[in-house]
């Protein structure tokens, strides 16, 4: 492995506008290291300052605060076109006026390479992205998945350290978003290419990912691989950001050691397992978190909460139950490949189960 | 986003924002300075004087007088055209669209010699048609005719972009919920339309009271401001009465264009980056569509009129009195014009690569970069748009006449004049085309490697072609018909076709300035041509000159 291509972000902060009332603090005290090869996603609502970050990778934006370093070398004065760094961005920013050879081959104009070489590695990389033919196309006749297969070839040829990829996906349809995402990720582990990955769509994050930053406000919520943060997020923010999840209320009866007797709704569940996210709390409240497809929808007297079926949607694979127990709250229940099961009516009583080890704790 | 600028990048904004200084800023400068000092100390006794004689007070009220009319009639003849031309389904709509855009390329007071001859003394029309020789088309009717005729082009370019952006699904929902056809133009069109009928009416009023060839030869004793300015700067070497002068024709001009600028267009419900569509039914009456396509045909047969008058004109031995064929102007005007002829091509064939190429630097560096002062330097480079070519010349003679810039009688002067002059409108389509590419675009080959300027000219100007041609065709028709400015820089060793034709329709020479108005117009309908080639899509490149 380059362990040259190790991109680490220390302290970075980066403040839009000069005039005091109209500064906004786009991302607030950054830090990771990114491992060579290695495939991070940054992910987060719209103005969670996930894409600033990654203009900062790439130099187009310079941090107001901290550095940036690839390998041991401190490149955050280092302008873009000097920087180790190839973007796949949202829009393909392919260039019009030139063919998709042209096009591939932009970046090696600015190394020393003779016209066969860049020939052979036009033609090498148009195979590896699965274009060959189109070499003397415009970019405007190629269909959208195309066009963002040019776009990660003009990427890849240059051999940077480090790719980028602002949201590349977005303006694709579903099935095509979802090949391409397979693609990507066959692409980047046989390069071995370390990799920054900006999306706002969870799915593309846990299927594409190492490791998953999520941010919020231009801080990092939690940084941990997909399944990570998708069963054991660190805050509410998390567990609802990624995924459909109930929080439950519940409080703290004992603590013994590791484990934790707790109370939801009055029936008390023991031995549960705590965590880092609510160790040193003492006895009291806090949030369970529990996703709808850990929970199993029963008959009136079999389960371990007693609740009434509100609404109900059928969506193919599963039937979506809202369910509300007798302390208020609402509970999402997916009730996965229904056809042979019980169908449960709106307004009948019922109650749910769960297994003990798929309640993740938080605070409160 | 604003992106780190590099030192390339900085140079350049340094460099553009010093020569707008020296070029733009400066002559203005001296222009006020020195009306505010007639015997070399401060005072205001220039502008007293002015308003205290009623002779020099008139020439204000005259001034605007003309504006206010010249914009009314422009805007409503521009309006008709463009909303028959792009609202209603008629006849050869492409002949007309090219048509009424046809002044907009010929030399300023091409109409007046027109004029002249049609309805002067020995006019073809008042003395040979009707006999009446007691009539003079000298004064504020002939230039309201000559004016609206060579400025309804402006209201209506303007308003054909508004008029083809409003949708027609806006018209058909307004029908389809049951308003007849006159009233979902009374409801719908006509208030859409609005915010650009004011800025039409506002840039034709700017272009007539900064009008200087028209009411130099047919303004009579209808004293407007730009003549009084030049004769009193040129004619009396009266420098700070002149400058005066200039300093209340700039006042008016440069208030409508800030109004222009800064309000009415912030006013427009129609978004510039929408798609023009046409028509897809009509939503006039029969009856109305019978109407607009007669004036179509009437606008087009004085077009035709005016332009064919100048044509023969070039070939009568003397018009009103001796109408035998002759080839006389044209040796004649070989004789006095080639070295004109020659000097103007000249001018403007340098002027136009520049002006042209710092049009779309400046465009470039107003969309994509930012920097301290940007907004200023944006309004002060769009400046001499609005700044009347009679201010500019008075300044260009007072700023470089003296050390450290001593240019005048040079050609670097005439030249350096067109390319800031010129430069706003190509300005304005950079600007426009750029906001439309995605930054994205730029910013890949930048991640790739390239630098800002291998960038700049292998990415951005490629892509911005169609209105640097636009920049450079303007600048170069504007280069070979420009007078108010040029007037004051013209030298025994450079001089410029227009001031000659000038010369020759003021010695009343009409034959002779036929003939010169005829080559200037073939010149610059050539290149027009040729460059409407290279683009491509000659009709959005009619669409894009003013």
């Amino acid at each position: 492995m380059d362990l040259d291509s190790t991109v680490s972000l220390k302290n970075i902060t980066k403040i839009f506008g000069s005039k005091r009332e109209e500064r906004v603090v786009a991302v607030d005290d950054f830090n990771i290291n990114i491992n060579p090869g290695e495939m991070v996603t940054l992910l987060g609502p719209s103005g969670c300052g996930k894409t600033t970050t990654l203009r900062m990778i790439a130099g187009f934006e310079t941090p107001t605060e901290g550095e940036i370093y690839f390998g041991g070398e401190n490149v955050s004065k280092v302008p873009p076109n000097k920087r180790d760094t190839a973007m796949v961005f949202q829009s393909y920013g392919l260039f019009p006026h030139m063919t998709v050879k042209d096009n591939i081959s932009y970046g090696l104009r600015f190394k020393d390479l003779n016209k066969a070489e860049v020939k052979k590695k036009t033609k090498e990389i148009m195979e590896l992205v699965g274009l060959p033919g189109y070499e003397d196309r415009n970019p405007g006749e190629l269909s959208g998945g195309q066009q963002q297969r040019v776009a990660l070839a003009r990427s890849l040829i240059i051999e940077p350290k480090v790719l980028l990829f602002d949201e590349p996906l977005s303006n694709l349809d579903a099935k095509l978003r979802e090949n391409m995402r397979n693609e990507i990720r066959k692409l980047q582990r046989k390069l071995s290419i370390t990799s920054i990955y900006v999306t706002h769509d969870q799915i593309e994050a846990m299927s594409l990912s190492d490791r998953i930053v999520v941010m919020n406000k231009g801080k990092i919520e939690q940084v941990g691989d997909p399944e990570q943060v998708y069963y054991r997020p660190c805050n509410a923010f998390v567990a609802d950001f990624i995924g459909k999840v109930n929080f439950i209320p519940g409080e703290i009866l004992e603590i013994n050691g590791e484990k934790l007797d707790i109370q939801i709704e009055g029936s008390v569940i023991k031995d549960i397992e705590t965590n880092d996210y609510v160790k040193g709390q003492k006895e009291g409240e806090l949030t369970i978190v529990l996703r709808p497809e850990s929970i199993n929808i029963c008959e009136e007297d079999q389960g371990r909460l007693a609740a009434k079926v509100i609404r109900k949607e059928y969506l193919g694979s599963y039937i979506e139950y809202v369910l509300r127990t007798k302390n208020e709250n609402e509970i999402t229940v997916n009730q996965n490949n229904p056809l042979n099961k019980r169908e449960f009516e709106i307004d009948e009583n019922v109650t749910i189960d769960f297994e003990k080890e798929d309640l993740h704790l938080i605070n409160k | 986003m604003e992106s780190k600028n590099d030192g390339i990048t900085k140079f350049t904004i340094f460099i553009i924002a010093v020569l707008i200084l020296i070029f733009v800023i400066y002559p203005l400068y001296k222009v006020i300075a020195v009306s505010l000092s007639p015997e070399g100390s401060f005072s205001l006794d220039e502008y007293i004087y002015i308003f205290s004689k009623s002779w020099l007070r008139g020439t204000f009220y005259n001034s605007i007088l003309l504006g206010v009319i010249v914009a009314t009639t422009s805007t409503i003849i521009g309006f008709i055209a463009a909303f028959s031309l792009y609202k209603v389904q008629l006849p050869m709509r492409g002949f007309f669209r090219q048509i009424v855009m046809l002044p907009i390329i010929s030399p300023p007071f091409m109409l007046t010699i027109s004029i002249i001859l049609l309805m002067g003394r020995n006019g073809l029309i008042t003395k040979q048609l009707f006999g009446i020789t007691n009539y003079s088309i000298y004064g504020l009717d002939g230039l309201i005719i000559v004016q609206t005729l060579g400025m309804y082009p402006i209201a209506y370019r303007v308003l054909t972009g508004v008029l083809s952006r409003i949708s027609p699904e806006l018209e058909n929902a307004a029908l389809n919920l049951g308003g007849d056809k006159g009233y979902v133009f009374r409801s719908v069109t006509l208030p859409l339309a609005i915010p650009g009928l004011a800025s039409a009416w506002l840039l034709v009023f700017v272009t007539s009271i900064a009008d200087f060839a028209n009411p130099m030869v047919l303004a009579g004793n209808y004293d407007v401001l730009s003549v009084q300015a030049y004769m009193q700067f040129t004619g009396m070497y009266n420098l700070s009465r002149g400058s005066a002068l200039a300093i209340m024709l700039l006042f008016p001009a440069l208030l409508a264009f800030v109004i222009e600028k800064y309000w009415v267009s912030k006013k427009s419900y129609i978004t510039v980056t929408g798609k023009p569509t046409g028509a897809k039914q009509d939503m006039v009456s029969k009856k109305v569509k019978k109407m607009l396509m007669g004036f179509l045909i009437s606008l087009t047969a004085v077009i035709f009129l005016f332009y064919f008058t100048v044509v023969m004109g070039s070939f009568f031995t003397l018009w009103g009195v001796d109408f035998s064929l002759t080839l006389e102007h044209f040796k004649y005007s070989w004789d006095v014009g080639l070295e004109s002829i020659k000097d103007t091509l000249i001018l403007a064939g340098t002027a136009t690569p520049f002006t042209g190429l710092i049009g779309m630097i400046i465009a470039f560096i107003i969309v994509r970069k930012s920097f301290w002062g940007k907004n200023i330097l944006q309004f002060s480079s769009l400046l001499s748009f609005a700044v009347p070519g009679t201010v500019i010349g008075i300044g260009y003679v007072l700023a470089f006449n003296e050390r450290p810039f001593v240019l005048t009688g040079t050609a670097a002067i005439i030249i350096l004049n067109l390319i800031f002059r010129n430069m706003p409108v190509g300005i304005e389509s950079g600007v426009a085309s750029l906001k439309q590419i995605d930054p994205a675009i730029e910013e890949a080959s930048t991640d790739l490697g390239a630098d800002s300027v291998y960038t700049f000219s292998k990415i951005t100007l490629p892509l911005i072609k169609p209105a640097f041609f636009s920049g450079l065709s303007y600048s170069f028709v504007r280069g070979m018909t420009a007078v108010s400015a040029i007037i004051f820089l013209v030298s025994a060793r450079w001089n410029h076709l227009t001031a000659l034709i000038l010369a020759q329709t003021e010695i009343m020479r009409l034959g002779a300035a036929s003939v010169l108005s005829l080559i200037l117009i073939i010149i610059v309908m050539s290149v027009f041509y040729l460059l409407g080639k290279l683009v491509g899509d000659d009709e959005e490149f009619a669409g894009m000159m003013n």
